[in-house]
């Protein structure tokens, strides 16, 4: 089992610790629903270097990655990060990733933990003039998370974050190296995401932990933060077996350029479309649960949790296409969650409704 | 962890306070701190006959859904219906405010299956 670089850190705060994609990660410190709030209403800390992270360079590296992901990444400016995917030849999702523009001719992807291997061979076989790296052990990655988490850095590291724009990124220097943030995140909240040596990392983890400010949070409130947003999990609810249009995602395609997928896509009929509902009781659905309406299996729940901000069960799923109308359904091994559905908007709305009163 | 001595504990990390033919059942310790934040509990309907290690109730956090099971054979003749507001009691007080429910226990006899907190504690050792 791999181990990031602030693993020690997590063990001394007392953190319930599990595996996942490989790594052993924190789950929780003190509790979701109070890493949850603290998010919502101020700053919290994720250790998310378990993602991966693959640095391209040189003349050819836009033409190269262009042709193996769905974003234009040569039209993209210097300091912006965009959302996009690797498609198989069906025009299935092999992962969801953040490319960022760095410099003229450098990019980063980030990408999940548990597709690193397929998609470092993704980027060995397609790129041959650019140089790639591999930079997910040599680096941590740090998001800063929840409404105070500019005034946090600010005051911590002595440097300006007003000038960066939502999905921009840049370069700042503190204690004799540089970082690179974006302003960016998985929580729907102000946040930042850092990237930087393991060494400055545990330095400046360590200095967030002592800030009264600062709770750490774990992946279970990630995932409680992400899917009251309406942000899809790879791996949950969108998969190989599924497309971005099918997911919802189709506006982060372009298909101004050709990449590895787009005919199938485009051909492609939508089979099932993923839909968010909410439950009406504190009863959550619950993954690998089937959807139901009056006894006829409708779908399939692919996220379903607690929503600390709405007190009450939120869930994602699939209705297959002949039922892509249905707005109340079931949920539950008993078919007694009632659920009804929710529009991605609606529910931000809801969400930040409630956690900022 | 806090394993009360006047208990008697079940491997599902149930424990059962006897007193005068009655049973108070909860879970441990253990379990809240393993499940976590504790966000909804159904409760059986007064009157309901369980068998011992079937299911008595549902409980879930907010990763995960499980059951708990009876301890003993019984009648449900008393539901905490404090913890359906406010789940969170069980994990804040799991041996006193976060009980679940009462049971009228069919055949004292049972009790011999259940273990010590001697025993209970030997087998969180193993865990």
């Amino acid at each position: 089992m791999k181990r990031t670089c602030l693993y020690q850190s997590h063990i001394d705060a007392g953190a319930y610790m599990s595996a996942f994609a490989g790594f052993m990660m924190p789950i929780r410190y003190e509790g979701i629903l109070k890493e949850h709030r603290a998010c919502r209403a101020g700053c919290v800390i994720f250790d998310t270097s378990h993602m991966a992270r693959f640095f391209l360079q040189g003349p050819s590296a836009a033409e190269e990655l262009n042709s193996l992901q769905t974003l234009h990444v040569g039209r993209m400016e210097i300091g912006h990060c965009r959302y996009g995917f690797f498609l198989n030849d069906q025009g299935g999702i092999l992962d969801d990733i953040i490319i960022y523009r760095i410099d003229k001719e450098a990019w980063m992807v980030v990408a999940n933990a548990g597709t690193r291997e397929q998609n470092s061979k993704i980027l060995k076989d397609g790129i041959h003039t650019a140089s790639l790296y591999d930079t997910t052990d040599e680096k941590a990655k740090i998001d800063v998370q929840g409404p105070l988490s500019k005034v946090v850095l600010e005051s911590l590291l002595g440097i300006d974050l007003s000038d960066l724009g939502y999905y921009r990124c840049a370069f700042f220097n503190f204690w004799g190296g540089e970082c690179l943030i974006s302003r960016s995140g998985y929580t729907g909240e102000l946040g930042y995401e850092l990237y930087l040596e393991n060494e400055r990392a545990i330095r400046l983890w360590t200095l967030l932990l002592k800030d009264e400010r600062v709770k750490p949070a774990g992946l279970g409130a990630r995932d409680t933060l992400r899917l009251e947003m309406g942000f899809p999990l790879y791996g949950q609810d969108i998969d190989a077996e599924t497309t971005p249009i099918e997911a919802g995602l189709g506006k982060f395609v372009d298909y101004s350029h050709d990449f590895l997928g787009k005919e199938a896509l485009q051909k492609a009929e939508a089979r099932k479309k993923l839909v968010f509902f909410l439950s009406e009781s504190r009863r959550a659905p619950r993954h690998g649960q089937d959807l139901r309406k009056n006894g006829t299996r409708i779908g399939t729940v692919t996220s379903g949790t607690f929503s600390p901000s709405l007190e009450k069960g939120i869930g994602a799923g699939y209705l297959e296409k002949e039922f892509t109308d249905v707005k109340e359904f079931s949920a539950g091994e008993k078919e007694d969650i009632a659920c009804k559905r929710v529009n991605k908007r609606n529910l931000v709305k809801m969400v930040h409704t409630c956690s900022r009163g | 962890m806090n394993v009360p001595k006047e208990l008697r504990y079940t491997k599902e990390h149930e424990w059962i306070r006897i007193e005068g033919g009655k049973g108070t059942v909860g879970i441990t310790e253990y379990a809240q701190e393993s499940l976590g934040d504790i966000t909804f509990v159904e409760l059986p309907s007064l009157g309901f006959e369980v068998e011992g290690k079937k299911k008595l109730a549902s409980i879930e956090s907010v990763k995960a859904a499980s059951d708990i099971y009876a301890p003993v054979s019984g009648k449900v003749v008393e539901i905490n219906a404090e913890i359906e507001s406010s789940p969170e009691l069980v994990n804040q007080s799991p041996y006193e405010k976060g009980w679940v429910v009462r049971i009228e226990i069919r055949d004292l006899s049972e009790e011999q299956d259940l273990l010590t907190p001697e025993a209970y504690e030997e087998y969180l050792k193993t865990l």
